[in-house]
């Protein structure tokens, strides 16, 4: 993915400070300056989503189970033409969003997951989990997965839900 | 005897000789007001939201055609208040110009409950809460003059329109709260994210003249109170979390909080309320809530297998309902007699008599619906 | 740490005790600007779970919906009442973090994603400050926003062409 590695190095949040989905761009640079998982950014050809775990993870991410979504509410976006951190060809990422703090098996570490959901097509239908560790009401919304996030873009229509890990919490 | 049957056959084939040609254009309709024991289950279509359907049912039938009455179209997770005063239901609806994408347009969709037709339409800012739908996302209060519709985008609003002239009239911020409590008069409580209760007062023009907020009277953190309540005589009773029933009078201006009260007293097992419409109440006050063993940290929305019952005013539990199949969603019918529904993990409705807690019946063959949210009818 | 700091006078020094006090006062002003440290680190990730999901990643907001701090909020400070309004929005608020966990997390936002508007010298608040202020959660947030900043663009012209922008959009 050379012209990734393009960008990382020429400083992707300047780049990412001229787009409308800087955030987005910023946090995922990140991600790829540590770690060798490809993660698709802009549309790119299928063939790198898998349902196997990435590296540095346990688990089987096609199961409700899956450490990344201890807090997931909808349908799971691997099943959907998308993977655990990308949108399925078409729709588009929320950005507004709601957190969750999970913990990976893996390293026994407790990471932020961010729900992103992808929008503007109608449900997905397939793998629809529904977890509620850490879940609260909806008049706590940055906590609640009873809200349709698919706020911010051009139609609410919502297809499936990402778990996309954005930073490491504190041990409690 | 032979002959009598003689008789009779003669009789019989002589009327049904031939079949009599039916009228064409037959519509159905229904009475102005809904036999006490009918509900409707709205199906929120969680897997094809656009194509929502409020489902009229018969709770009494065990006819498979007799028990629905009829449907109404409830567009992405609309969410829907009925009156009493008059027969007609408010939906407030989410469409757009090309289906899942276009230009959006929200409206609250007046029907009538004897035609199941629309008779009218209020277009609404395009911004109302899209959430698993609960009672409180749309109200009536004055006298069901006013409609008030739950707004996220995420700023948090209300917006206010008068049913009767059929006219938006204004959009209310409730920032840090979210939802719509009918309080008595011309007013509404909202629930805030500080642990308070916010009151908002409207004048007859819609617009607010004055708010108003509790001190936080719960622990946002450790026991959080659910949102749905249920309401009985305009006393809203909260359950928390950790199964404490708060009880707040909306009857006035001012939300007044009364003490919590614990609703598994010594009973063992980890009991805890859960589910998604997990509340409900009859007309002599009985409350009724889902509840499951071995609650954790997350079970707050685990399907129910038994209901407990409380009177509100003696703070208790007074009975206690085993469900055949666990269930997410209740209702109560508003007679004497009541039945409860609930629809269960199989997505069918289970008919119990709420007095006795037998099971009576299922409802069943909903096909692709999801029933997730049942009112009994007014 | 709890420490009131008075803003240092900028007057022509007159006792040598009260230049040295002056001295001192700046000292402990500029001492107060938090470097990387540990809690840096719990800021950021209760930034991340607290306010992330509504404002993104940097604090950049979501034009229409949601305001940007990233380079702007700062801008609030100039002004008591805007000072007190970045407390009392209902994100701030009614948060779930505890005083001091939010005093820190703001100070830390202010300062990494919007010191070029922060009025000099910089004030942190105080956990007691933001303990007396977030009761009070303002009613109107959209109308309230727009008088505040309106009234700070008189004097700070960076501002009003800020808020020229953001009426044209």
């Amino acid at each position: 993915m050379k012209w990734l590695d393009g960008i990382t190095e020429n400083g992707a949040r300047e780049l990412a400070s001229k787009t409308s989905r800087r955030g987005f761009l910023g946090r995922l640079a990140g991600v790829l300056a540590g770690s060798a998982a490809t993660i698709p950014l802009l549309p790119v050809a299928r063939g790198q989503a898998s349902s196997n775990p990435p590296p540095g993870e346990e688990g089987d991410p096609t199961s409700c189970e899956y450490w990344r979504y201890c807090a997931i509410d909808g349908f799971l976006c691997g099943c959907c033409g998308g993977s655990m951190n990308s949108c399925p060809p078409g729709t588009e990422m929320s950005p507004i969003t709601w957190i969750g703090t999970c913990e990976n098996p893996f390293d026994q570490t407790k990471y932020i997951i961010s729900y992103n959901d992808c929008c503007g097509r109608s449900s997905c239908g397939n793998c629809l989990c529904q977890r509620n560790e850490g879940e609260r009401p909806i008049y706590r919304p940055q906590l609640s997965a009873d809200i349709n996030w698919c706020l911010g873009t051009s139609s609410n229509a919502y297809h499936c839900s990402t778990a996309i890990v954005v930073g490491t919490a504190l041990d409690e | 005897m032979n002959k009598l049957l003689v008789v009779l056959s003669l009789c019989a084939s002589a009327a049904f000789a031939e079949l009599q040609p039916e009228p064409t254009g037959v519509i159905e309709t229904l009475p102005e007001t809904w036999p006490a024991h009918w509900f409707i289950a709205h199906d929120a279509a969680f897997f094809h939201m656009s194509d929502g359907k409020l489902i009229v049912l018969d709770a009494d039938s065990d006819d498979p055609w007799a028990r629905f009455k009829g449907f109404i179209n409830a567009s992405f997770i609309g969410v829907f208040v009925q009156a009493k005063s008059r027969p007609e239901i408010y939906l407030a609806e989410t469409f757009r110009s090309r289906g899942a994408r276009g230009e959006r347009t929200d409206v609250l969709t007046i029907y009538d409950k004897r035609t199941l037709g629309p008779v009218g339409e209020v277009v609404l800012p395009p911004k109302r809460s899209s959430n698993m739908p609960t009672d409180y996302n749309v109200q009536l209060i004055d006298d069901e003059k006013l409609a008030l519709i739950y707004n996220f985008t995420p700023a948090q609003s209300v917006s206010v329109v008068d049913v009767v002239a059929r006219e938006f009239l204004a959009e209310i911020p409730i920032p840090g709260c979210a939802l719509a409590y009918p309080m008595g008069g011309r007013a509404f409580s909202s629930i805030c994210g500080d642990g308070s209760l916010l009151a908002v007062t409207l004048g007859d023009d819609g617009q607010q003249t004055g708010s108003s907020r509790t001190e936080p009277f719960f622990d946002v953190e450790n026991d959080p109170l659910m949102e749905k309540a249920v309401m009985h005589n305009g006393i809203a009773y909260f359950p928390s979390f950790l199964g404490f029933m708060y009880p707040v009078d909306l009857n006035g201006s001012m939300p007044v909080v009364g003490d919590p009260w614990s609703m598994i007293g010594d009973e063992e097992g980890g009991w805890r309320p859960g589910g998604l419409q997990l509340a409900a109440s009859d007309a002599s006050g009985r409350l009724y809530f889902l509840m499951h063993p071995e609650g954790r940290e997350g079970s707050h929305k685990d399907p129910g297998v038994e209901i407990w019952v409380f009177d509100g005013e003696a703070e208790r539990r007074v009975n206690r309902i085993k469900l055949s199949l666990p269930a997410i969603s209740i209702a109560v019918t508003r007679d004497d007699s009541p039945l409860l529904v609930a629809t269960n993990i199989n997505m069918e409705i289970d008919v119990y008599d709420a007095s006795s807690g037998e099971h009576l019946r299922t409802l069943g063959n909903f096909g692709q619906e999801t029933p997730l949210i049942l009112r009994a009818a007014h | 740490m709890r420490i009131t700091v008075r803003r240092p006078s900028l007057l022509a020094p007159r006792l040598t005790s009260e230049v040295l006090g002056r001295s001192l006062a700046l000292a402990l002003t500029f001492a107060l600007i938090p470097v990387a440290t540990a809690d840096d680190h719990r800021a950021s990730i209760n930034y991340m779970i607290h306010c992330q999901g509504c404002h993104l990643p940097e604090a950049v907001g979501f034009a229409g919906h949601v305001p940007r701090m990233k380079d702007f909020v700062g801008y609030f400070l100039h002004s008591r009442e805007g000072r007190e309004f970045v407390i009392r929005v209902p994100g701030v608020a009614t948060s779930s973090l505890p005083d001091d966990e939010l005093t820190e997390m703001m100070n830390w936002l202010l300062l990494t994603y919007s010191t070029d508007q922060l009025p000099k010298p910089f004030v942190p608040f105080s956990t007691e400050e933001v303990a007396a202020l977030r009761p009070d959660l303002e009613a109107n947030p959209e109308k309230t926003r727009m008088r505040i900043l309106g009234k700070i663009a008189q004097d700070l012209p960076s501002l009003a062409v800020e808020l020229e922008e953001e009426s044209g959009r």
